[in-house]
């Protein structure tokens, strides 16, 4: 499907399902796009509890990359699912044209978020945002804490990528 | 409890409807809480604050049920908003929560463990 601000295409070659979305710095796309993921993650997996978990994920990661895009250009943002010994999977994996001091910064929250008492560190977060003037910096954390996704962060040639995966089947 | 004033707030998806009691406030949101709601999240918050302690109010009621979702702009603005409580230490918070939202579940036990001595979540 293809509109002015935005393209997507969900595929699924046997039971591994596949999601990607390309879009432009219009912030009335993210609850549009939640919503829908929502729907579509509830369909693929059967969880409406892992739905809404995708569905934060989802949320936040858009809003980031259209906060924090160091150009006008497209944004992009893929899902996958599988099955893994039993367990499901997903990922969802955003990426985005950012500056070294939004990579240093992002990268540097997704290492605190990687320390094993997640909710600690979120608590910690929430501490500092009481004291911030401007901005959140809450919804990597978002995604560590409440959606319980493991996080990380690379990049490459001026973009950056993050990458949230649910912990479910994690060891 | 001394008079307290305070009035609807209404912004695009997204409204605030305060209503006085005799020992408490409540207020119920509704809608989603996104896009630009925070701009005016804020400020409300920190009205509702200040005529909290004017008027020694010692318990306020947030009714969510209706609220379908916040993001992290106006979280934000609730943490602040419960920083504030615990410094002034006055009144309590009571957030009524709809358990169909998963959300919610996850969003206001990191309230309640960021402040546990001030916040209970029914």
């Amino acid at each position: 499907m293809t509109g002015e601000q935005f393209q997507f295409r969900a595929d699924h070659v046997g039971d591994r399902h596949y999601f990607h979305l390309v879009f432009e710095k219009r912030p009335r796309l993210v609850p549009i796009m939640r919503a829908f993921i929502e729907g579509y993650t509830a369909e693929v997996v059967d969880d409406a509890d892992l739905a809404s978990r995708i569905a934060l994920t989802v949320h936040e990661l858009m809003e980031n990359a259209m906060g924090y895009s160091s150009d006008e250009g497209s944004a992009k943002l893929e899902i996958e699912f599988w099955r893994d010994e039993g367990s499901q999977r997903v990922r969802v994996r955003s990426s985005n044209a950012a500056s070294e001091a939004n990579v240093k910064d992002v990268c540097s929250i997704t290492d605190r978020l990687s320390q094993a008492d997640v909710f600690a560190v979120y608590l910690e977060m929430f501490e500092e945002a009481s004291r911030r003037q401007q901005g959140s910096k809450l919804g990597l954390a978002r995604i560590a804490a409440e959606a319980d996704m493991k996080i990380c962060c690379s990049h490459a040639n001026g973009r950056i990528e993050i990458v949230a995966e649910n912990r479910e089947a994690r060891s | 409890m001394n008079a307290v004033q305070l009035t609807p707030l209404a912004a695009e998806g997204f409204s605030v409807v305060p209503r006085v009691e005799k020992e408490s406030i409540s207020v119920a949101l509704s809608g989603a809480a996104q896009l630009n709601a925070h701009l005016v999240l804020g400020p409300y918050l920190t009205a509702l604050h200040k005529e909290c302690l004017r008027g020694n109010v010692t318990q306020v009621r947030v009714d969510l049920t209706q609220l379908n979702f916040m993001n992290s702009s106006c979280l934000k603005h609730f943490v602040t908003w419960v920083a504030n409580v615990k410094d002034a230490g006055s009144y309590r918070i009571i957030f009524v929560t709809n358990t169909a939202l998963r959300w919610q579940r996850a969003c206001l036990a990191a309230l309640r463990g960021f402040a546990p001595d001030h916040i209970d979540v029914e």
